[in-house]
């Protein structure tokens, strides 16, 4: 509602004019400093204005000719008793007629959201992280349309974004608008002054304008449709939910141990491309190193990290060290002096045995070497999001009358948020399938969005209204809706 | 009667969606013949009202065979009309909440919760479901509406 008017007294005269701006910009208009106004008034045999359109036939002999013609693309401003009524863009130039000494033509204005660059263009988003408040990527996406400060009128909501990245791809302005607003019960709205702001679709609210009797000057028919029996809302879960699939062989590796080295150390992945993430894993051994003539390695795994493991084998008789002095000793052995018993007998030849043992030992060690087939196994996991699902529906509707509408949108919070919303929508889109127009005294305060309460109690969610501010036309408005 | 005809549209583009994502509601099982052999085959949740039955599992998928019951997957249709499972996605239906309106007074009852999870019983469940331990094998997989069980599959 626009609380700068006040309601027309009844049977009171409006003085309305036609201001057509040729080279003014929107935003100077809205804000009064437009210097070039040519004032079609005159000339206006006919001025209806709604919300979203204003139409003037014009008659003239020459001076609208040549350069003061109304042209689209130009700003045509309705005012009512000297203030700014309502502002928009001149679409069309329709029926030109040229009689004898007379000329005339109807012009038609549409607001400023009424064009491609609001309704048609596909655009993208700038990505927003956790957190962000909804009112500032409305915010952006006004600025991209070449809106002033001034000419935002946004509310700001204690709502924001809650995933760790949101971007709007592929929508229009008006559909990012409207994705941002509904889960909170608004939508966009360009006002008769041109200014973007969020009429609220709750129809239980409190009115915003109580009529009286006097004020209401008919109610013009009803027709009624099949209502809507449930909303569905589908929202992104911002809690990441892990699953786990079935215990399984994530990779398998062949190796060989020995006494070359001390350690054989292998890092395994859970996939080929090493994203796979799995825990609880394990070694099972196929075939050990150690299934040979003689043991050689102790064999043991490890888990690292989300992605990878480690098999390690650890050579039992390692020792470098050791094989070199076996192999010194023997050497050297070989130069230990036989000894012949003094009492007879073979002789003993000491050398050769301390060698051939200093040999055993070595090649013993050397002969230590063997390969073994190891797979890990675990149970793959994976972060994966919930698409919930909330609806409301009409407890008394039967099941043949079901008609759902089902809504996708990621702005929402939570599930009370969810609750919410699916609630508000339902009420909607129920009492819209029943619409009516109210006629009643002329009140520029009221706009889209507003409710009013009528003399007996009935409530009318304002979807649209229309006046004629021609000359000596009735201070009428003419309101359409439907019963909140 | 524009409203209609634009649901009606929406309702047919929605229907038409050749990839839908899902829940898996049991292990895969051989369980589904295409005439020929069995192929791999399990309970899907796609969102709705009731789950999918014996979706199977396309040829080639074959990770998809270690599928455990609460796996997010993917599902496509084939040329004619039958969902498939065709792999693991990021993303699965998740909870169902439901809220009766009274439209008259615009006042709202009690949420019923219709969310579907499926999961491997644990020890304490294996004795109080299925009557003592021993009549359902280790590893069992249970259905639960809105915390209410709805089936067993082993």
């Amino acid at each position: 509602m626009n609380n700068l008017w006040t309601p027309c007294a009844i049977d009171s005269t409006r003085t309305a004019s036609v201001w057509l701006h040729p080279a003014a910009t929107l935003a100077a208009v809205i804000a009064g400093t437009a210097a070039d106004a040519v004032d079609l008034s005159p000339y206006a045999t006919s001025i209806k204005q709604s919300a979203g359109e204003a139409s003037v036939s014009l008659n003239w002999h020459t001076q609208l000719d040549g350069s003061a013609q109304p042209v689209p693309g130009q700003v045509l401003e309705l005012q009512l008793n000297g203030r700014q009524l309502w502002v928009g863009i001149v679409e069309s130039v329709n029926d030109y007629r040229l009689e004898r000494g007379e000329r005339s033509l109807s012009v038609v204005a549409r607001s400023r959201d009424a064009n491609p660059l609001w309704r048609d263009t596909q655009r993208v988003s700038s990505i927003y992280p956790a957190g962000t408040w909804i009112s500032i990527i409305a915010e952006d996406i006004a600025t991209t349309l070449g809106l002033t400060p001034d000419e935002i009128r946004l509310p700001d909501l204690a709502v924001t974004t809650v995933h760790s990245n949101s971007q709007l791809a592929n929508v229009t302005a008006w559909g990012m608008l409207e994705t941002l607003y509904q889960p909170s019960g608004f939508e966009p709205f360009v006002d008769a002054n041109g200014r973007l702001k969020a009429i609220s679709r709750d129809t239980a609210r409190v009115a915003d304008v109580v009529l009286t009797a006097d004020r209401v000057k008919g109610v013009k028919g009803s027709r009624s449709r099949v209502p809507a029996t449930a909303v569905r809302v589908k929202w992104l879960d911002p809690a990441l939910q892990k699953v786990h699939q079935q215990d399984q062989a994530l990779g398998t590796e062949t190796l060989t141990a020995g006494f070359f080295q001390p350690k054989v150390v292998q890092e395994v992945f859970f996939s080929s491309d090493r994203k796979q993430r799995a825990d609880g894993t394990y070694m099972v051994i196929k075939q050990s190193v150690n299934s040979g003539l003689l043991p050689v390695a102790k064999e043991s795994y490890q888990q690292l990290s989300d992605t990878t493991g480690k098999i390690t084998l650890t050579n039992t008789y390692f020792s470098p060290v050791f094989i070199a002095l076996a192999l010194y000793g023997a050497m050297k052995a070989g130069s230990l002096p036989d000894y012949a018993p003094p009492f007879g007998g073979p002789t003993i030849p000491t050398g050769k045995i301390a060698q051939a043992a200093l040999l055993f030992a070595a090649m013993y060690t050397m002969s230590s070497i063997g390969s073994g087939s190891y797979e890990v196994r675990g149970r793959p996991y994976d972060w994966v999001h919930g698409r919930n699902l909330t609806e409301a529906f009409d407890d008394s509707s039967p099941d043949w009358t079901q008609r759902i509408i089902e809504i996708e949108n990621d702005f929402v919070m939570n599930q009370s948020m969810s609750e919410a919303y699916a609630v508000r929508e339902l009420l909607y889109e129920v009492r819209k399938a029943t619409s009516y127009g109210v006629t009643l005294v002329d009140d520029p305060r009221i706009e889209p969005g507003d409710i009013l309460q009528l003399p007996d109690g009935s409530r009318l969610y304002v979807t649209g209204y229309s006046r004629d501010l021609a000359r000596g036309a009735a201070a009428l408005l003419d309101v359409q809706g439907f019963k909140a | 009667m524009s409203d209609i005809l634009t649901y009606l549209t929406q309702a047919d583009i929605r229907d038409a969606a050749p990839e839908v994502l899902g829940k898996t509601l049991t292990r895969p099982a051989l369980m589904v013949t295409d005439g020929v052999g069995l192929v791999y085959a399990c309970d899907v949740d796609i969102g709705r009202e009731a789950p999918l039955r014996n979706v199977p599992i396309a040829a080639g998928a074959n990770n998809l065979v270690y599928a455990e019951a609460g796996n997010a997957v993917t599902l496509r249709k084939t040329v004619s009309g039958q969902y498939t499972i065709v792999g693991f996605s990021k993303e699965m239906p998740g909870t169902y909440v439901r809220v009766p309106v009274s439209i008259a007074t615009g006042a709202f009852g009690t949420q019923q919760d219709w969310s579907l999870t499926s999961r491997p019983l644990t020890l304490a469940e294996l004795a109080d479901y299925g009557g003592g331990f021993g009549i359902i094998p280790l590893g069992a997989v249970a259905t639960f509406q809105g915390g209410i069980l709805m089936g067993l599959s082993a």
